[in-house]
């Protein structure tokens, strides 16, 4: 029996140490109340940790996720404050009867859409018909663009092989002939032109001038019960967007660091092309996001009547008074 | 033998009364009709002297087990009783002490700790570890009483179940088949052993075998049994000293008895 | 005395030739990489693996996903446990109870852990709970199974002698029929450790923000091949030590005779 009474009293310091160390060691996570933004690593919400970095006086917590489902069940259950979200999703959740508002974009243009690099040199859009495409996720603006960019090029949706992929799979898939194209936001379209996997078909600055990826949006709840913190916060995104225009090096070099990226690819998104990746222009019009949600009706994703003037609110950075 | 006739001799330990023993209909094989199968033991009636040494004789899946079950209050009778001192029996009593076909031992206590579940009324610790050691090299299992049972030979488990049941100082010990699994030097060693021990400790104990030899050298009483459905055949008294040599005289003539009536005839 | 000493030579040529192996097993990797100039984005060599290891132990990452991922093994498993033997004992000795919920475990029992992730992001949110939840679910079935049969599968004999001496009530309970199920007991306690273990893996990678689970998907988003393999091998190890803690409990000597018995 003592054997047993030593068993229980080893687990029992165990748990008492493993307790102990997790709170001091990652306890940090789950404390200070502050605002929380769920962000993904991708250039879309650089504004995220640019912030951050930033504006050490505005206290908030950026969440990093690696998937966006889970962003979203964070964003449902409370976890999150406000998210970087990609627009159709967000629309999609808002559909659904979730209260959140769109407030600002993540960036403008930022996705590419890449080819195996042994596809023909003068290859064009129709060069992608009965090809496997990878794509993020169905309720993504990439996805609605390929069908459109297919569709005005004659080329039927069912006579390609669409996939979703998570984007870090897609340019060793792109590499390894499991695709033969993706289109994905940044920097894994650029991680794939650098490490020799695929070439650029098209950027969309050349072909959907002020092409919208993601938006910040933010629970209504949230919004209502902490305006003042949310409005500080959303103009602080906002001003930062002209200060990464400014500052492109510095920047990739924080996103580097929170993404835990090369510095390269980022600077190579940032610097290569100047309308690469836009970060001015942030508050979308109306017309950008009806537009979105009828292709998004046409495509079968949304269903009913949608009301971007519930959905859509920019006043956090536009309205003069605070 | 019928009740009357039981409760005017004081001197007998147990007494059976038109014991019958009737499996329920659980399995698809009874419900089948085989009706015999599901007698286990038929209108037994018989009676155990006290501080006699009992054996049960009888061939195989005869019922002995079950038989031997009721009476220390593990089963119950379907029909009939079970009087112990001339009170029926209801449940099992920690002064009748079972010694078990396989190893009845806790085989996750050590030896010592197995007989001491003998004296668990014993308050007194170093009393009671006193009397275990006792016990522990009575049984010739001093220095072993920290093994555990795996760690024990066949012969030194069965010895430690003795002791176990011994210290208890049972009213009545019942032993079913308690050498079975043995080799046959250490069941004769046993067997010798299990005189000793009733010739010190003058306690009731009825003992299941189908060994008639093994019968014939340790019982002062045997009970014989039929084939199912199981019936008293015969009760036999052998008030003969010990050691005993059944291959001559009046025990040569028993034992070629038994054999006969339990269907061997080329008795050796 | 002398078969003692053979043993422990045994036990060192065993370990002995398992380290030759694994070094030699490294070896052959990082000459293979080397030789056919397999693009570390694909499958990097020892070094550079080792040297990305390293650099998440010296800034301190490593060893606080570990923590992580073992506090909520701790309490997951833990509190499975706590409430899965109990429960298993209770049908074991209740027939009718048994009946009467084995459907429902049954049902229950052979749906993935991960299955449940919607449900344990929807209720519990991100962090420390889903998991610890997910945890629970994949050790509480397996382990009520094991106790239930455990207990159920108690040589009869057992119960006789214990009636017989007078044990009765929760005497019974933790001296007879716990002991007697605890080598099935430790069965399942082992099995649904290595489970555990699978499973917190898989949930670090959705519900939380670190655990060494996170670390694969983090360094796989980051393009880090050589700490995704690292993290790899961590877990492995740390599976290893695990699987061997919990073998130290089949060799303690009221364990060990159910073993020797098959």
């Amino acid at each position: 029996m003592s054997v047993g009474y030593r068993i229980i009293l080893a687990i029992l310091i165990w748990v008492i140490f493993i307790s102990g160390l997790h709170t001091w060691r990652n306890g940090k996570l789950f404390a200070a109340h502050v605002l929380k933004v769920g962000f993904l690593p991708i250039t879309c919400h650089l504004l995220c940790p640019v912030t951050y970095e930033l504006n050490k006086d505005i206290p908030f917590k950026p969440v990093k996720f690696t998937a966006w489902p889970e962003m979203c069940e964070a964003l449902k259950s409370s976890e999150l404050d406000m998210a970087f979200i990609l627009a159709p999703l967000a629309i999609t959740l808002y559909q659904q009867g979730f209260p959140i508002k769109l407030v600002m974009l993540g960036h403008r243009n930022g996705t590419g859409l890449m080819v195996r690099a042994d596809a023909p040199h003068a290859a064009g859009i129709d060069w992608l018909e009965h090809k496997t495409i990878a794509i993020p996720i169905r309720f993504s603006n990439q996805y609605l663009t390929l069908l459109d960019l297919l569709e005005q090029a004659g080329i039927p949706a069912r006579s390609v092989n669409l996939v979703e992929m998570p984007p870090p799979d897609m340019p060793s898939s792109l590499a390894m002939g499991a695709v033969d194209a993706y289109i994905v936001g940044e920097p894994y379209a650029a991680a794939g032109e650098m490490n020799g996997s695929g070439r650029i078909l098209y950027l969309m600055k050349d072909v959907r001038p002020g092409f919208i990826s993601s938006v910040l949006v933010v629970r209504a709840d949230v919004l209502q019960k902490r305006k003042d913190e949310v409005v500080r916060l959303v103009r602080a995104f906002y001003a930062n967007g002209a200060w990464i225009d400014g500052h492109r090096r510095e920047a990739a070099a924080i996103g580097a660091r929170f993404y835990g990226l090369p510095v390269a690819l980022l600077e190579h998104v940032l610097l290569s092309q100047p309308d690469r990746v836009l970060y001015d222009d942030l508050l979308p019009k109306k017309q950008e996001i009806d537009a979105m949600a009828a292709a998004m009706t046409k495509r079968g994703l949304l269903k009913g009547v949608f009301d971007v003037n519930g959905f859509l609110d920019t006043s956090l950075v536009t309205e003069k008074k605070q | 033998m019928n009740q009357a006739i039981a409760s005017s001799q004081p001197l007998n330990k147990v007494e059976i009364c038109g014991l019958y023993k009737v499996y329920e209909e659980t399995s698809s094989v009874a419900a089948s009709g085989l009706m015999s199968d599901r007698h286990v033991l038929t209108d037994l009636n018989f009676a155990v002297p006290a501080r006699s040494f009992t054996c049960f004789l009888g061939p195989s899946g005869c019922g002995k087990s079950t038989l031997l079950r009721i009476i220390a209050g593990f089963d119950t009778p379907s029909r009939g009783e079970v009087f112990v001192d001339g009170e029926a029996v209801h449940g099992p009593n920690p002064r009748h002490i079972f010694v078990f076909q396989d190893d009845g031992l806790f085989p996750w206590l050590t030896a010592q700790e197995n007989i001491e579940l003998g004296v668990r009324n014993i308050k007194d610790k170093e009393k009671r570890l006193e009397l275990v050691l006792e016990y522990l090299e009575m049984v010739g299992l001093k220095g072993f009483g920290d093994y555990y049972p795996h760690e024990l030979s066949g012969g030194m488990r069965r010895r430690a179940e003795v002791a176990r049941a011994l210290i208890a100082n049972p009213d009545i010990l019942f032993m079913d088949e308690p050498f079975g699994a043995l080799d046959f030097v250490t069941r004769l060693q046993m067997r010798e052993e299990m005189l000793n021990v009733h010739a010190m400790f003058p306690t009731t104990i009825l003992f299941i075998t189908h060994d008639i030899d093994e019968a014939i050298q340790l019982a002062d009483q045997i009970v014989l049994f039929t084939e199912r459905p199981t019936r008293v055949k015969e009760v036999l008294s052998l008030d003969y000293p010990h050691p005993r040599d059944f291959t001559k005289g009046e025990l040569a003539v028993l034992r070629r008895h038994i054999y006969r009536t339990m269907g061997v005839h080329a008795a050796l | 005395m002398s078969l003692k000493g053979q043993g422990l030579q045994n036990w060192f040529a065993v370990r002995w030739s398992a380290f030759l192996l694994s070094f030699f097993t490294m070896a052959l990797w990082e000459i293979a990489v080397r030789v056919f100039d397999v693009k570390p984005e694909h499958f990097p060599g020892v070094i550079q693996v080792l040297r990305g290891l390293w650099e998440l132990i010296r800034d301190g990452r490593l060893l606080d996903y570990i923590v992580a991922s073992l506090f909520r093994v701790t309490w997951g498993y833990l509190l499975a446990v706590a409430l899965a033997v109990p429960l298993g004992i209770f049908l074991g000795t209740k027939p009718f109870w048994r009946r009467a919920v084995n459907p429902v475990i049954q049902f229950l029992r052979p749906i993935s852990p991960l299955a449940w992730i919607p449900i344990a992001l929807l209720w519990f949110g991100i962090g420390d709970n889903p998991a610890i939840f997910l945890i629970f679910l994949a050790v509480f079935f397996p382990m009520v199974v094991f106790t239930t049969s455990g207990v159920a599968g108690i040589n009869p004999t057992y119960l006789y002698a214990a009636s017989n001496f007078g044990i009765t009530g929760h005497e019974l309970y933790s001296r007879v029929i716990f002991q007697a199920a605890l080598p099935e007991i430790i069965t399942g306690l082992r099995i649904t450790l290595g489970t555990a273990w699978l499973v917190i893996v898989a949930a670090e990678m959705i519900a939380v923000k670190n655990g060494l689970g996170y670390l694969i998907v983090d360094a796989r988003n980051s393009l880090r091949m050589d700490q995704v393999i690292g993290g790899m091998l961590v877990i492995g190890c740390i599976g290893l030590l695990l699987d061997n803690l919990v073998r130290q409990l089949e060799r303690l000597p009221s364990v060990r005779w159910k073993r020797l018995k098959q």
